[in-house]
Formats: structure tokens, C-alpha cells, sequence
């Protein structure tokens, strides 16, 4: 049920009044008194959605070239056993807002000589489309540390042995690495 | 059969950081008219897992895996109607911030009514009566003419009091309470706790009681659960959790409570911080704050098992000490070594865990 604070026909006071009363934005609903009018959800708000209008005309090529993903980490060498702090950055390049259409809610993931997050296991994400949005010129950084072991079963972990290893990160799509949504580093382990 | 099942239950997020998993692989059951505690510090999981049971979870968050029987039904299959049928009749839930929990353009009285409407057949007089009788059950004075007060003329003991009266309009079988107290005066709080007890007490509610306070638990819990990081890594009777301490964790809970004539000089803490969940710790979630972790520790996460035994939790009986630490599974090579020191050996303290005789859990040297 509707309960309308406006009087019915014409409103009359002058032109302020008449756009509160055009506004409708006296109307609440009994049943969600703070829920906007159903009008007023189907207008939509009165600014403009930029991020909505910038995935509307902007090439998804373009949206690509657009993205920089870097990863990095606090040391070249590690001593066998020391924790890899791993600093993960993803920047709009364009100052437009850009989304990403990944293939997984995951946005994207870092994987130590190809293995997901250092792990053997198959990932535990439902496999469905999600997307990574950036307002622009949007710079995005994420910490991982990897304690130089790798995820063997559900509950146990073993350690790495001394050697070269490649830390990569990517967003999560099939086309990442043609599209250059990716980047990787090397480290070495020693005794 | 218990009333609640929980079992193996995931929760997700899934953020720009990250897939956060807030609940991993819990398992618990309740019984009719038995209060359970789950206990942890902020950003355990324990919220997370209590709203995830009535499938209020938000977006961006999902069940990824378990099974929630309640009474037999599958709370995860059940259709978006079934679910209003349920919750409010069957489970209900105090929400912690009673404040946000109330509609402030509605009477308190009304907003109780209408639950009751909402889910019976009865007029309007009935409801409203209803709704007097529970606000007088919860120790609202004059309640009758408290009905029509608005959410902001009353007190915030007396909000909380009333997001239970609403809970209990229609006498579910289990009420989940979000941590009913945190934000109230201690002297409210007691009050809220003495009516929880209460309607525990005569209504045979089974009662699913998620808080950080250890006081709490004591005071009114049959059994307690403890969290950390996702994780179930103790469940206990409440005498066994505060005597026995079997997990670390626990026992650092239980060293940091602050006590009255305390001798020490400085609180007792676990050190660092709860690991963040996009990122967890291998092995034992614990083991970077513990002080007896091992290198075995950082390498095997321990399942959850019978302290006595080493029995799997699936294969031990509902009131079974379960611990999940590589103590009991027997890959810990020097054990834990800390000692649970009761202060006060009176026979008035003995019978009465959160009385006088608060047990005191202290560290000894590591390794």
C-alpha cells in the first residue's frame, strides 16, 4: 500500500513546491518507509554512471592495453626456509573507469612455476563469470607471502627444495597471457 | 537426532584481494534446549557462520559446500518461502546492534506484533497482546505503555530486550543469538545474560551463542565451540573448556581474561594477530602465534580429534573433548606444556565454573 503525502490534482504553492511535489519524493511505501519508490528506481539516479557508460563505448581492446599487472618481490635471493613477500599491482592506465570480464569470482591469481597459489590442489571457486573494475586511473595492490612450500594434500604442505623458481601473476582468463594481463618475476633459493 | 546439524560447511567472499574463506569445514550439532557458545576473537568466522545458517549471508558471499539440517530438513535446499516460514518460527536471531535491528519510523511494540502476524493467524488485538505479554516476559516495566514507544525512546539494554521479545514471538526451537551484549554496560549485560538463562530455562529454547567473552560462555552455555580462523579447533563441555584446556588457543583465551586481585603486571595476549583469511598461514592456522609450534606445525593442518583418544571427530560421541592440534594426533615432539591453575580450591567455587573460582590457564617455557 501506497500512502501519498502529495495532494491530489494540480499542486499549488509556486515552483519550488511544485518540484518537491513533482519529485515525488514525499512518496514512501508502509511496507519499506526508507526504500526508494519504484518510480524512482526505474528512472535510475540522475548522474550519469561513468563506469557503466566508460565498459558501454570503450573497445575491449583497448580495455586490455588499459590494464598493468605487475608483480614483485622484496628479494631476488632467499635463504632456504625464509618467507617471499610478494607484492602483486594491477593500474588503469586510462583515466577512464574500465571492468574486466574474468572467468572465475578469483579476479585473478598468482602461481609459484605454474602452481595456483603454491598449491597442487584444484581450486575451490565455482567456476562462473565475475569482472575486475577499476575507476580510473585505479592502482591496485595485494600482498601474498609464500613460505617456500607448496599445498600437497588438504592438509599438508611440503617445503621447496633450494633452486630457481618463477612467481607469476595473471588475470583470471583463458586469453590472459596473449592479451598482456600477465607478469611474472624469478627468485632463487639457496642453502 | 540434534536439532541443528552442521556439517562441513564453506563460506566464501570473493573480493578484489582474493577469495576469503570465512568458514572452512565447520561441523557441530545442538541439541533441543541445549545452549551452545561459539567463541573466538573479531574476524574468526563466528558471525559469518551463525548467518550463513539462516542464509542471510551477503553478496559478494556464498555457501560453497555442507549441509545445514534443521530438524531433519536441509536448510540449503529449502525454497526463498520456506526459508520466511522458518526463520522467525523456527530459528530466530538476535542480531547484535539492536539498534540497527529496529525500525526507527515503527512502534517497538508494532514491530514485534507484526512478527507475530507475520507468522500466525491471529487479529490485530491478539497480536498487540502478544506483544505486551512478551515485552513484560523480557522486563520491560509498563509495558503497555512502552507498546507505543518508537526504537529511540528506549534505553539500549531495553532495545537489546526487545530484539529478544521479537525473537521470541513466535517460541522458536533455537535462537541464535549475534553477540546480544557486546556494547552494553556490564550491569545490562548481566541482565540480558540472567534473561537468556531464563528463557533457556523455561522454554527448553536451544540457544546458539556467538561471542568473544569467555565471561559470558560460563555464565550461560551447556557446551562451547572455539573458532579460529575459520576453524573449529576446540569443542568442549563448558567445564571441560575452562578446567581442561586441550588447544593453545584456548588456554591463551582463557590466560588473558583480566581477574580481580590479579598479581601479574601486565594482561596476558596471545602475540601477533588473527592471519588474514585471503592468505592463511600452512598447516596449523594457529601456529604462528603459538608458543609451541613445531616445524610440523607450519607443514600439517590437524583435524579435529578426541584429546583422550586421537578419535576422529566423526567417530566420537556429541559430548567428547575435541581438540584440532598435532598434540593428539601425536606429531608434536614435545608436547604442550602449560598448566591450568584454579585460584580458589573452596568447595562453593568447585561447583560453580564462573563464580569465584575462575580457572587460571598459564604458559610454561616453550620446547
Amino acid at each position: 500500500m501506497q500512502r501519498a503525502v502529495r495532494p491530489k490534482g494540480r499542486p499549488t504553492g509556486g515552483p519550488t513546491m511544485r518540484r518537491i511535489y513533482d519529485s515525488r519524493a514525499l512518496e514512501r511505501t508502509n511496507d519499506d518507509p526508507f526504500a526508494p519508490d519504484e518510480d524512482e528506481a526505474r528512472d535510475g539516479p540522475r548522474t550519469i554512471d561513468w563506469a557503466a557508460f566508460s565498459h558501454a563505448f570503450m573497445p575491449t581492446a583497448l580495455r586490455h592495453r588499459a590494464l598493468a599487472v605487475s608483480v614483485s618481490t622484496d628479494a631476488r635471493r632467499y635463504e632456504s626456509g625464509d618467507p617471499v613477500d610478494i607484492t602483486i599491482t594491477f593500474r588503469n592506465r586510462l583515466p577512464f573507469p574500465i571492468r574486466l570480464r574474468t572467468e572465475s569470482p578469483n579476479r585473478w591469481l598468482w602461481t609459484v612455476d605454474g602452481l595456483r597459489a603454491a598449491s597442487k590442489l584444484p581450486p575451490a571457486v565455482p567456476d562462473r563469470p565475475a569482472a575486475f573494475a577499476f575507476t580510473r586511473g585505479e592502482r591496485k595492490t595485494f600482498r601474498r607471502q609464500w613460505p617456500q612450500r607448496i599445498q600437497v594434500a588438504d592438509d599438508e604442505w611440503e617445503p621447496v627444495d633450494p633452486g630457481t623458481y618463477t612467481i607469476a601473476v595473471r588475470i583470471a582468463r583463458a586469453d590472459a597471457a596473449d592479451r598482456g594481463l600477465v607478469d611474472s618475476t624469478t627468485i632463487e633459493i639457496t642453502d | 537426532m540434534a536439532l541443528l546439524e552442521v556439517d562441513d560447511l564453506v563460506v566464501q567472499f570473493y573480493t578484489d584481494d582474493g577469495v576469503v574463506r570465512a568458514v572452512d569445514g565447520i561441523s557441530y550439532e545442538i541439541r533441543a534446549g541445549e545452549t551452545v557458545g561459539l567463541v573466538g576473537e573479531s574476524g574468526a568466522g563466528k558471525s559469518v557462520a551463525s548467518l550463513a545458517l539462516l542464509r542471510l549471508l551477503r553478496d559478494p558471499g556464498e555457501i560453497v559446500r555442507g549441509e545445514i539440517r534443521f530438524d531433519g530438513r536441509d536448510l540449503r535446499e529449502c525454497s526463498a518461502a520456506d526459508l520466511r516460514e522458518i526463520r522467525g518460527n523456527d530459528i530466530a536471531m538476535v542480531f547484535q546492534d539492536a539498534d540497527a535491528a529496529l525500525n526507527p519510523v515503527y512502534t517497538v511494540g508494532e514491530q514485534i506484533a507484526e512478527a507475530i502476524r507475520a507468522h500466525e493467524a491471529v487479529t490485530d488485538r491478539e497480536a498487540r497482546e502478544r506483544a505486551i505479554d512478551l515485552l513484560e516476559r523480557v522486563g520491560i516495566a509498563d509495558a503497555t505503555a512502552r507498546y507505543s514507544d518508537y526504537p529511540h525512546e528506549f534505553s539500549g539494554g531495553m532495545q537489546q530486550r526487545a530484539v529478544i521479545a521479537m525473537a521470541l514471538s513466535c517460541d522458536p526451537a533455537l535462537l541464535i543469538c549475534d553477540e546480544p551484549t557486546t556494547g552494553l554496560d556490564v550491569t545490562v549485560q548481566a541482565g540480558i545474560l540472567e534473561l537468556l538463562a531464563d528463557l533457556a530455562r523455561e522454554s527448553e529454547t536451544a540457544i546458539q551463542l556467538v561471542t568473544h567473552d569467555l565471561g559470558v560462555v560460563a555464565e550461560l552455555c551447556d557446551r562451547v565451540l572455539v573458532q579460529y580462523a575459520g576453524e573449529i579447533v576446540e569443542r568442549a563441555s563448558v567445564g571441560d573448556l575452562f578446567y581442561d584446556p586441550k588447544h593453545p588457543y584456548t588456554a591463551g583465551l582463557l590466560a588473558s581474561i583480566p581477574r580481580l586481585g590479579d598479581d601479574r603486571n601486565r594482561l596476558a595476549t596471545i602475540p601477533g594477530t588473527m592471519p588474514s583469511l585471503v592468505d592463511p598461514p600452512t598447516g596449523c592456522r594457529f601456529h604462528p602465534r603459538c608458543p609451541f609450534a613445531e616445524d610440523a606445525c607450519a607443514r600439517r593442518n590437524p583435524s579435529l580429534v578426541e584429546a583422550a583418544s586421537g578419535t576422529s571427530a566423526v567417530d566420537a560421541g556429541l559430548d567428547a573433548h575435541l581438540a584440532a592440534c598435532l598434540e593428539y594426533t601425536g606429531d608434536l615432539e614435545d608436547g604442550l606444556d602449560y598448566e591450568v591453575r584454579i585460584r580458589d580450591e573452596s568447595e562453593e567455587g568447585a561447583a560453580d565454573p564462573c563464580g569465584e573460582r575462575n580457572p587460571e590457564s598459564r604458559r610454561g617455557e616453550t620446547r
